[in-house]
């Protein structure tokens, strides 16, 4: 009785995911590229032995939409998240943010550990990474790939009312870049190295440290008007920088007992509290309590942010 | 006064900014021995934008130039006719000057394709360069205990391999398929170096078995115009390379031996 259920399942699935592939897929988005073989994401794929297994029909049903996400997201949402369990990791915030920014559908799938089958789909095993079945479930990874290539496919669906989140001006697009980098690659690491910090006599240089970074964005403020870092648009420096900075403002106070002072970030101030205020921005945001007892963990286990502690 | 500042070239200051009728000032080191900043000369060429070459040394930079780019690091470009704005980070540079093209000159330009999907491609591809792949060409390279050469060999086939599945992936002959884009010349400078530099020193050669797509691609971007012209010959290579062994040289963290 099982197995028939099972088979039955398997052909309502498979004939879902082949009818709705034509009629779902929004126009203009599909790629001009040359289609990846068959295999990855429809139902003929090396997954159906496993849905024959005993135990497998439990599976599926237990599973999210009544479908395998593992092979592909519900056909009638364009695009599957994956992120943490729990919505803890900040790059995934990131992207969430440009989700509800751009008002683009999709469907979040949380993982935890480096499944098997999530390996196939990011080999590098982090999160966020976006699947999208209208351009032939392509898989992007990294934050901002995810996110540029977000704005990249709205901009091309909507080229009457492009978003503002990625301007077209190339000296903006620029700035925007470079000012993600600067989160990326000076910043976060001067952030996690000082907050993992354990030795006393070094913390001041650390902290030192951490406030060149932030002058960055402070001048970056001052030097082209604000509110935000590109001016008067929400951009994606914006996004970049938001989850750290929450992150940041509220395991300094309570670990650190540091805090921005008024007097020399006054503009990097007023814009967290600006951008706080966004409903996307409040959708990928945790309270303050939550991000406290995460971090509790991290130093207890002398997390290393994947290098960007420099201890 | 015209002549008497030492960094004067074309008639200009070069601390101050290009002379206006370029539009373009570009920073590499002398003899542009830098593989990052000849992504970016690529670029250019590829693109046909007019610029201004200005060579920058020291260790550290001069003052002059980390007032233009505080990372003291190149390439770096600067743009008169965007009120001297710059631009710094070889990957930045370079989709700053395929916009550039695109949304100032109102040209069309097939380095940057417009297709979203091609241009995460490209970056993944190019992240992948950045961020995977070339660790591993240096770590072997630089690695004294012939133990784990074989192991660190390995290592840097397996982050190549990415490379050869994209071409077969694509059709080639370039890793997005018919066309040279920003993710062949990211790579490029790399390679170059890596087969001239293994060979010399570890008498390392790419597998044509395994490689086979890659090396075709190697062999057809060094036909480019674009490439030629930036490019430093196999002797010279030996001899930057020669330095960076007698220093144990660490390439900014790449060479991940323990000293």
């Amino acid at each position: 009785m099982k197995a028939f259920l099972g088979l039955s399942l398997i052909f309502a699935l498979e004939i879902i995911q082949q009818s709705t592939a034509l009629t779902f897929y929004p126009r203009g988005s599909r790629s001009r590229v040359p289609r990846r073989p068959t295999g990855e994401g429809t139902l003929q794929s090396r997954d159906k032995k496993n849905i024959m297994d005993a135990g497998s029909l439990e599976r599926i049903l237990a599973l999210k939409g009544g479908y395998d996400s593992t092979i592909g997201p519900d056909p009638s949402n364009p695009i599957q998240f994956f992120t943490l369990a729990g919505g803890m990791c900040p790059y995934a915030a990131r992207t969430l943010i440009v989700f509800h920014e751009l008002g683009l559908p999709f469907e979040t799938v949380e993982i935890s550990g480096k499944p098997d089958w999530y390996l196939q789909i990011n080999p590098r095993g982090k999160v966020p990474a976006i699947r999208v079945p209208a351009d032939n479930n392509e898989v992007i990874y990294e934050s901002s790939i995810c996110d540029e290539y977000l704005c990249d496919m709205y901009n091309n669906m909507n080229q009457d009312s492009t978003s503002t989140l990625m301007p077209n001006d190339p000296i903006q697009r620029a700035r925007i870049r470079l000012l993600n980098d600067q989160t990326d690659t000076v910043l976060s690491p001067a952030f996690f190295t000082y907050f993992m910090n354990n030795n006393d006599t070094k913390d001041e240089e650390m902290l030192q440290k951490l406030e060149n970074a932030l002058n960055f964005f402070e001048n970056a403020l001052k030097t082209y008007g604000g509110p935000y870092f590109n001016g008067l648009e929400f951009t994606l420096a914006d996004v970049h920088l938001l989850p750290f900075f929450l992150r940041m403002v509220v395991t300094l106070r309570h670990y650190k007992k540091y805090t921005l002072s008024e007097e020399k970030y006054p503009r990097l101030l007023k814009w967290f509290e600006l951008c706080s205020e966004r409903n996307s921005v409040k959708v990928a945001s945790k309270p303050d309590q939550v991000i406290i007892e995460t971090y509790k963990k991290f130093k207890d286990m002398n997390y290393k942010f994947g290098g960007l502690n420099k201890n | 006064m015209k002549g008497s500042h030492p960094l004067q070239m074309g008639g200009y200051d070069a601390t101050v900014g290009a002379d206006p009728s370029t539009p373009l000032q570009f920073f590499t080191l002398p003899g542009n021995t830098c593989p990052y900043a000849q992504r970016t000369l690529i670029t250019l060429y590829e693109l046909g934008i007019p610029f201004d070459i200005t060579e920058v040394s020291g260790r550290p930079m001069p003052d002059w130039y980390l007032k233009i780019n505080p990372r003291g690091k190149v390439p770096a470009i600067r743009i008169p006719t965007c009120d001297y704005e710059v631009v710094y980070e070889s990957a930045i540079c370079n989709e700053f000057l395929c916009d550039y093209v695109t949304f100032t000159l109102n040209k069309h330009q097939e380095l940057m394709p417009q297709d979203a999907v091609m241009r995460a491609r490209i970056r993944l591809l190019n992240d992948h360069c950045d961020n995977i792949f070339s660790k591993t060409q240096f770590t072997y390279l630089m690695n004294k205990d012939t133990d784990r050469d074989i192991q660190l060999a390995n290592d840097m086939e397996e982050a190549l391999m990415v490379y050869e599945e994209a071409l077969e992936k694509s059709g080639g002959p370039y890793f997005l398929g018919n066309q040279f884009t920003l993710a062949d010349l990211h790579i490029l400078p790399f390679i170059q170096r890596l087969v001239v530099s293994l060979r010399h020193w570890k008498g390392y050669s790419l597998p044509q078995d395994k490689f086979s797509r890659l090396l075709d691609w190697f062999s057809l971007c060094l036909e480019r115009e674009s490439v030629k012209k930036s490019s430093m010959d196999d002797e010279k290579i030996i001899r930057v390379y020669q330095r960076f062994m007698d220093a144990n040289y660490s390439f900014g963290g790449l060479n991940q031996n323990k000293t």
